[in-house]
């Protein structure tokens, strides 16, 4: 009797919930156009900046070239100098004459080092920009960061082209993210970016970064995961990161409702016994915006070495 | 099923229409009764949908799809309706505030059938009753995706269904008054 009831009740259930939704036929149609519409948009933005990365490997074969070329002119001029040099002991009366020709010789060879020097410095940073931190003389190296570059960045499945303007920290490190977006402000001993515009009424989202010269990344692990495991209802077990940055990775969550605060700290290490603690913060429905948008700037994060 | 997944992971915009086919009725009956809202439905619907398309080579097909495509659903229905009671107006809370007060007075009058009986049920009960009872997941594929003990999953369901009995009890005697 009471299985018989029970089934009854299933029925009852199913045929209400299956007639009150029979409009999902006349809609079947329409959403298909929309996720077309969204998918053939997403593919020609696909393709374009596809054109730009060819576009910039493009610029970057050329400047390969034109190394290669600055290289052999380099050979090939030093040849021709001790060629006139041997020339010079021999002939005083051709001296001045090839005084001359080898005056103009180095000042082209002075600019042809200053692009060798140019380069090689570049590729030093791209070699720091790996996977381990390296350091560099931010007053040397700062002219070879590009002020601002573009980038395309996925939030929420949607793909968005900006530009990132570079922002030089004291505290030894440089990193990319947009203006019209984020703001850094500079607090005691530490950086904070954070949106240009907090909304009232959400909890508060910032990124924070500071350098720890006594304590290496262990020791300011196990620090921050005590007081999280203190304080939140959530906590991850650190684990060793390779991306955004090299590093170790903490967790944190107040709860799962949308505004429940969410921290995620990555300590890296500075390469002097030292850490860097990247403090982010923001909350649970926030995770797919603020979230993302603070781990592609970390991307981005370069060691500079301070100049004494 | 497989050959549709490796087709879609191929690039085949056409397998993917295919597999929209396949599963956009009960996507979309699902997300109705969710969301409450057709034009929320249809938003949840067509992100779930571009979502399985762009992350389509992370599935890891030695498993079940629906699951996984259900799970996106849900979260998406879940995202959509976050994103809606922020911008709430007040006359729509006026209107709530309203029935809530009417409910308090006429009780069962509210429930004019087991849909709306449904819908008032909390999301805790609502949504494993949702995926059991529409597409007739099993307790096990409902723990998959609501990511939640399976035990859990049945007290849901157990706790869910005794609140719609008793509602729909009450609603019968209620009609029977009034005959």
């Amino acid at each position: 009797m009471n299985n018989r009831l029970n089934k009854h009740t299933d029925e009852e259930i199913k045929d209400s919930l299956m007639k009150q939704t029979d409009a999902s036929i006349e809609m079947k149609n329409e959403i298909w156009s929309r996720i077309e519409k969204r998918i053939n948009e997403d593919n020609e933005n696909l393709e374009k900046s596809e054109v730009t990365i060819n576009n910039e490997k493009e610029t970057d074969k050329q400047l390969r070239n034109n190394e290669e070329q600055i290289y052999n002119r380099r050979a090939r001029k030093n040849n021709v100098v001790e060629e006139i040099n041997t020339v010079q002991s021999r002939s005083n009366l051709r001296k001045g004459r090839i005084n001359m020709r080898t005056e103009k010789r180095n000042q082209k060879n002075r600019k042809r080092m200053f692009n060798i020097g140019t380069i090689a410095a570049s590729l030093l940073i791209v070699f720091l920009a790996g996977t381990a931190p390296g350091h560099a003389t931010i007053e040397r190296i700062k002219d070879f960061f590009l002020p601002e570059k573009p980038i395309v960045e996925e939030i929420e499945g949607m793909k968005e082209e900006k530009n990132v303007q570079l922002q030089e920290s004291k505290y030894g490190y440089v990193i990319y993210f947009d203006e019209t977006v984020y703001k850094l402000e500079e607090l005691e001993g530490k950086d904070r970016i954070l949106p240009m515009n907090q909304a009232a009424n959400y909890p508060e989202v910032y990124m924070e970064i500071q350098q720890v010269e006594d304590k290496n990344i262990e020791t300011s692990a196990t620090e921050i995961q005590k007081e999280l495991k203190d304080q939140y209802e959530i906590v991850m077990t650190g684990e060793e990161v390779l991306e955004p940055v090299k590093g170790i990775l903490l967790y944190a969550q107040a709860g799962n409702e949308w505004d429940d605060e969410v921290l995620r700290y990555y300590i890296v290490d500075n390469t002097q016994g030292g850490s860097f603690i990247i403090k982010q913060q923001f909350f649970v429905e926030a995770s797919e915006g603020h979230g993302v948008r603070f781990d592609n700037m970390l991307k981005e994060f370069q060691i500079v070495k301070l100049q004494e | 099923m497989e050959d549709l997944i490796w087709k879609i992971k191929d690039g085949h915009q056409a397998s993917f229409k295919v597999l929209y086919d396949q599963y956009a009725d009960y996507t979309i009956r699902v997300a109705i009764a969710i969301t409450k809202n057709s034009a929320y439905a249809a938003d949840a619907v067509q992100e779930t949908f571009i979502r399985v398309y762009n992350n389509i080579q992370s599935f890891d097909d030695s498993k079940p799809f629906e699951p996984w495509l259900y799970r996106i659903l849900v979260n998406e229905c879940n995202r959509v309706l976050k994103k809606q009671s922020k911008t709430i107006s007040i006359s729509d809370y006026m209107e709530d505030s309203s029935i809530m007060s009417e409910e308090d007075s006429y009780e069962f009058e509210e429930y004019e059938d087991l849909y709306s009986a449904i819908e008032d049920l909390e999301d805790l009960n609502r949504i494993p009753i949702i995926l059991k009872y529409l597409r007739g997941f099993t307790e096990n594929e409902i723990a998959d995706i609501l990511e939640l003990n399976v035990n859990t999953v049945k007290s849901r369901l157990f706790k869910g269904r005794e609140k719609l009995r008793k509602m729909m009890e009450r609603y019968k005697e209620g009609r029977r008054q009034y005959e």
